[in-house]
């Protein structure tokens, strides 16, 4: 093994995890995206035309069909999922299960890995700001590519009106974000929609993470919403009444909603 | 436009392949600490404090991996389930099968063959070169290695049967065998010890010890 203090190993190793993120290369940019239809991806990503790195993807578990995706328990498949846990874990928000037993219910506790920067900064010496944070830098990129596109004020004031908001609570259904920020937006239904799928909530895109309640008695699931460039700022809580009147509770709160304030200044 | 495509392309490749080089659990110290914890599932701490001391010794820098990775340092050190380190772990070993599938290393080697003229590593090769190297240093090393050569040669072996056909007593055997299944070189199973995975794939590299 190369020689070098812990120090360098602890740099080495974040740097390299942060240049695996999707803000420092177009692989993880591309998988990050996929599925997708291939047509439009290649108007993104017009590397694709090149046969010998279609080849690569393919040996990285790419399926390049009409619709590209990656291939289930494939290497590609495996890298998104880094990317999604290495946003979380060098952002404070990275979340964990434990098993607590209680009498004889198994409960699962969620948490919250905590300090990690604090931590890294301890450990490598360096000021916890020059610890790399590839959420904020893939925040910042979305953001400043949707302003080019819908215009910087339409985008700012979605987002900012959106953190402002949460937590949203809506009963037996989760509340639309587009109403709840639009009014205040003033972009049109169609535009509203785009923009809310590509920063905030694609359809089928919630993934279940955590059973509430017990073994013996689920109470609701909580979800990390999905969007198109997952930034994925949303956090699900589904909660059941138990009794009579039988209803059940959706309430959105914010994940990275600091780093996302913070990418908003920095890109105004 | 199509060769500036091309040019583009292999910049981006190469600066992705050079990240997920360093890792490997052959390059990187803490990737290496973290590999190990995981594919033994825990290690006794006085073993790690011998072997990574530079993380296991001083209280502070042990709390702050602890922290940062949800690393539990008991008399068992572990790495606690669902938590990054855990995580980054499960994924370092997709990293070893990718640079070890011949499909992937000849196409991303013959598209960069002036960035790796001698073609991308086999990274899964080079960490059992590092752990076989590593077994010299330690000080049941030279009696590991020839357990290692007797286990590979029969295929399996218990305990005693290595004590016969090698001369050996038994509290040196089972010295032997810890250290190599500390390094993931062999596996227990309830018939003896058989050569891990990645010793039987690239078994030359005994050879060579």
């Amino acid at each position: 093994m190369s020689e070098g203090s812990l120090k360098d190993h602890l740099i080495n190793l974040v740097n390299a995890l942060t240049n695996l993120s999707p803000s420092r290369n177009i692989i993880s940019q591309l998988l990050l995206l996929t599925p997708e239809e291939q047509t439009t991806l290649s108007h993104s990503f017009p590397e694709l035309e090149i046969s010998e790195f279609r080849e690569i993807l393919r040996a990285m578990g790419v399926l390049l069909g009409d619709k590209v995706k990656c291939a289930e328990g494939s290497f590609a498949e495996a890298l998104t999922r880094l990317i999604h846990k290495t946003f979380d874990w060098l952002d404070d928000e990275y979340l964990y299960f434990e098993l607590t037993i209680y009498g004889s219910v198994i409960m699962e506790i969620m948490k919250k890995m905590e300090d990690v920067r604090s931590s890294l900064a301890k450990l490598t010496g360096l000021h916890i700001d020059l610890i790399p944070n590839p959420y904020l830098e893939w925040a910042k990129l979305v953001i400043e590519k949707l302003s080019r596109d819908y215009g910087k004020d339409k985008v700012m004031r979605f987002m900012k009106s959106l953190l402002s908001k949460l937590p949203l609570r809506g009963r037996d259904r989760p509340p639309s974000i587009v109403d709840e920020v639009g009014v205040e937006v003033g972009a049109n239904p169609l535009e509203l929609k785009e923009i809310c799928e590509l920063l905030v909530y694609s359809e089928g895109g919630a993934e279940n993470i955590y059973r509430k309640g017990s073994s013996k008695h689920p109470t609701g699931y909580v979800s990390i919403v999905h969007c198109k460039y997952h930034l994925d700022p949303l956090l699900l809580e589904e909660s059941r009444s138990e009794g009579y009147y039988y209803y059940v509770t959706y309430v959105y709160t914010a994940r990275h909603g600091e780093t996302l304030r913070r990418a908003l200044e920095e890109v105004m | 436009m199509a060769e500036r495509l091309k040019v583009e392309v292999k910049k981006q490749l190469s600066n992705f392949i050079e990240a997920l080089m360093a890792l490997a659990p052959s390059r990187n110290y803490v990737t290496q600490f973290l590999y190990l914890v995981k594919i033994n599932g825990s290690i006794d701490y006085r073993i790690l404090e011998e072997a990574y001391p530079d993380i296991v010794k001083d209280e502070h820098v042990r709390d702050a991996f602890a922290k940062a990775f949800g690393i539990s340092f008991k008399d068992k050190i572990y790495l606690e389930p669902g938590k990054y380190g855990d995580f980054l772990a499960g994924f370092i070993d997709k990293v070893l099968r990718l640079f070890e599938d011949p499909e992937f290393l000849s196409k991303a080697s013959s598209l960069l063959k002036e960035e790796y003229p001698q073609g991308i590593p086999n990274l899964a090769q080079e960490w059992l070169e590092v752990r076989l190297e590593g077994l010299s240093s330690q000080a049941y090393g030279g009696s590991a290695i020839k357990v290692l050569k007797e286990i590979v040669r029969v295929g399996r072996a218990k305990t005693e049967e290595l004590e016969r056909s090698l001369g050996m007593c038994r509290g040196d055997v089972i010295e032997a065998v810890n250290l190599l299944k500390l390094y993931g070189l062999v596996k227990e199973d309830p018939y003896g010890f058989v050569p891990s995975e990645d010793l039987r794939k690239y078994q030359k590299l005994l050879e060579g010890l």
